[in-house]
């Protein structure tokens, strides 16, 4: 019965089958280009990103830094962003350091990107040679820009702080 | 999700077991294919409609294929657009950003792209549904018209991905009609346990270690420590990977399945060619089974022999890792494989066993060593440093410390990597006796207990092979 159907729509020029692959196909050809091409902007409110990082940190004995701090580490103005949340761990051997901003405009991304990246690199330098274990984990650390939201993340469990991240944008 | 993740231990995986048994038969197959969406949307939202277009695509793809068999040519054209759009989404998400990265490396001029995160799994269901797909062309499977079933096919969380790659063929019968019973539940369960057991008590120890000694500089590094280092990994690989397969297993089990099993003892090899026949089983199995076999084998002469096997662990190693460093695995490999097929594999033959054994262990060491650098240059340094090149010294104080400190865990690693320790414990535990069902049960019940406190207490500690 469904032979006879398939030859009779073969013959009509309708092939219901190869319509479906071809619709597939451009489904998935869409969809590809959604992922490369959307913009990626988060409506997250900041409140609620810090609400969810910070969910992470429970027991943990990091601290939430101030906006002096931030400037002096990253040499940024706070004021500048949408938001800005930064924790640390006291203690001169200590590295672990979490930071999310969330950007005005994304023209700004570059701008903490590089910022970051030269507080990373001052941070290495500072244990190299003789701190092999912060070494390490300044080294394995996790930039993850997301449209308008950046997350740096200097801690053992850096890929779960980034999982919950990406889950609150 | 992981497996070894409370949420999933004590949420997931009660939940959709109360669900699965209570439901009649018929629904089983539409529980596992939604618990296993959600396990998958649990950490790839995004992806999830990948999968989903993945599976709509191929289970179309099968009945065209089906319907065009009587006309060769066009089953055949069937068949290239269903293999050509499930290379093109792997390539495309695995591959595309490497290839990229490698072109700009030699062009003059800078091509811009966007890399997007792998979804996790491609590798091993894409393997999945192109095996279907190929089956279906060659008759050797029925095509598969219910979308629930074949669903269920591609998406079972158990084996979604990490492996093993189970081939339709392999379960056709078993997606239709099952069977489920308490003695298979509690036999998956022992399985599952044990998987647990050996990821989290052994792998994430052993990678503790490996972490350590990958933290220290070359100049840093003596001979003793990068040893260390490596053989840390080589544990570490072994019980990382098939503790997820164990587990798989066992899920598959308590859901009334039955997989193939992915590892056979491989450090007990006494050749390279044993090696890989007892590590990753099922991709060892597709690979000679799509490619390989089709390619020729080893039927058209040694040359055309020797070009098969060199394409098979090209792709093996490219299937592993979009880096050179996994290209260069496969073919350090594939000649091995070359070398022992057509130039030592007699004379190896007449070795003393122990001998062999230490050759095998060696370049399989070797081989771990291109795996777990994060590129070549890091490679060839760490090799050096182990050979002596650009080492620190032979033996420092560091290596000293780790060696002493870790001694114990290796011993139990070495020991858990042979049959011994399984025969020993069967003949413990099931001799028949009901006291020994009890001892049984305490065991396995403390290794449950002693892998959920470390859990709690430890951080985020995914599958190794889950970023392949």
């Amino acid at each position: 019965m469904m032979r006879k159907i398939h030859s009779r729509e073969r013959k009509n020029g309708l092939d219901a089958i190869f319509i479906t692959q071809m619709i597939l196909i451009g489904i998935l050809v869409l969809y590809v280009a959604v992922l490369l091409f959307r913009k990626g902007e988060s409506d997250t409110p900041f409140a609620e990103m810090e609400q969810a990082v910070e969910g992470v940190l429970d027991n943990s004995d990091m601290k939430e830094a101030d906006h002096k701090m931030f400037r002096r580490n990253y040499r940024l103005n706070a004021n500048d962003y949408d938001g800005v949340m930064l924790w640390f761990r006291e203690g001169t051997m200590e590295v672990d350091e979490i930071l999310v901003v969330k950007l005005k405009s994304k023209e700004q991304s570059d701008t903490v990107v590089e910022a970051i990246e030269a507080r990373k690199k001052s941070r290495k330098e500072s244990f190299q040679g003789y701190g092999a274990s912060q070494t390490k984990l300044i080294e394995d650390s996790i930039i993850d820009v997301r449209g308008n939201y950046i997350l740096f993340v200097i801690k053992e469990d850096a890929e779960k702080i980034d999982q919950v991240f990406q889950k609150a944008l | 999700m992981l497996f070894s993740s409370i949420v999933f231990l004590f949420t997931f995986l009660p939940v959709t077991l109360l669900v699965y048994y209570l439901v009649p038969g018929r629904l089983k197959n539409i529980v596992l294919l939604l618990a296993s969406l959600v396990f998958y949307a649990w950490g790839e939202p995004v992806y999830v409609i990948l999968m989903v277009l993945s599976i709509l695509f191929n289970y179309v793809s099968g009945i065209d294929i089906e319907r065009n068999l009587e006309n060769p040519f066009k089953a055949k054209q069937s068949l290239v657009i269903a293999v050509a759009v499930n290379l093109l989404i792997l390539g495309f998400f695995k591959y595309y950003g490497f290839l990229i990265e490698s072109l700009n490396a030699v062009l003059p001029v800078e091509l811009p792209y966007k890399e997007l995160a792998l979804p996790i799994g491609i590798s091993f269901y894409t393997f999945q549904t192109l095996s279907y797909i190929i089956d279906v062309y060659r008759g050797k499977v029925q095509v598969q018209k219910n979308l629930i079933s074949f669903g269920v096919y591609v998406t079972m969380f158990p084996q979604l991905i990490a492996g093993p790659i189970v081939k339709y063929s392999d379960v056709e019968m078993q997606l239709r009609d099952r069977n489920i019973t308490m003695e298979k539940f509690g036999d998956g369960a022992i399985y599952f346990v044990r998987g647990l057991a050996k990821k989290v008590l052994i792998a994430n120890m052993t990678g503790l270690v490996f972490t350590k000694v990958s933290a220290i500089t070359f100049s840093e590094m003596s001979v003793l420590t990068a040893w260390i280092g490596c053989i840390a990994y080589t544990f570490q690989i072994y019980f990382d990977f098939s503790g997820y397969s164990d587990m798989a297993v066992g899920l598959g089990k308590m859901l009334g399945f039955e997989f193939m099993k992915n590892f056979d003892y491989p450090y007990l090899s006494k050749s390279i060619t044993e090696f890989w026949r007892r590590w990753h089983i099922s991709l060892g199995t597709w690979f000679r089974e799509y490619v390989y076999i089709p390619l020729g084998g080893n039927r058209k002469g040694r040359e055309r022999t020797i070009i098969n096997l060199m394409i098979v662990w090209f792709l093996t190693g490219l299937w592993h890792g979009a880096s050179w460093n996994f290209v260069m695995w496969g073919m350090y490999y594939g000649i091995l494989l070359i070398i022992e097929k057509f130039m030592i594999g007699d004379r190896l033959e007449k070795v003393p066993g122990m001998c062999r054994h230490l050759y095998s262990l060696l370049f399989v060491m070797i081989g771990w060593v291109f795996f777990f650098s994060p590129t070549l240059g890091f490679a060839w340094k760490y090799l050096g440093v182990m050979f002596g090149v650009g080492a620190k010294t032979v033996v420092d104080s560091m290596g000293i410390y780790l060696l002493i400190t870790n001694l114990a865990l290796f011993a139990i690693a070495a020991v858990g990597s042979t049959a011994k320790v399984h025969e020993i414990f069967g003949r413990i535990v099931y001799g028949g006796y009901k006291v020994r069902a009890v001892l049984a049960c305490a065991i396995y019940a403390g290794m449950f207990l002693l892998s959920i406190a470390y859990l709690v207490t430890e951080t985020y500690n995914p599958f190794l092979y889950f970023r392949f």
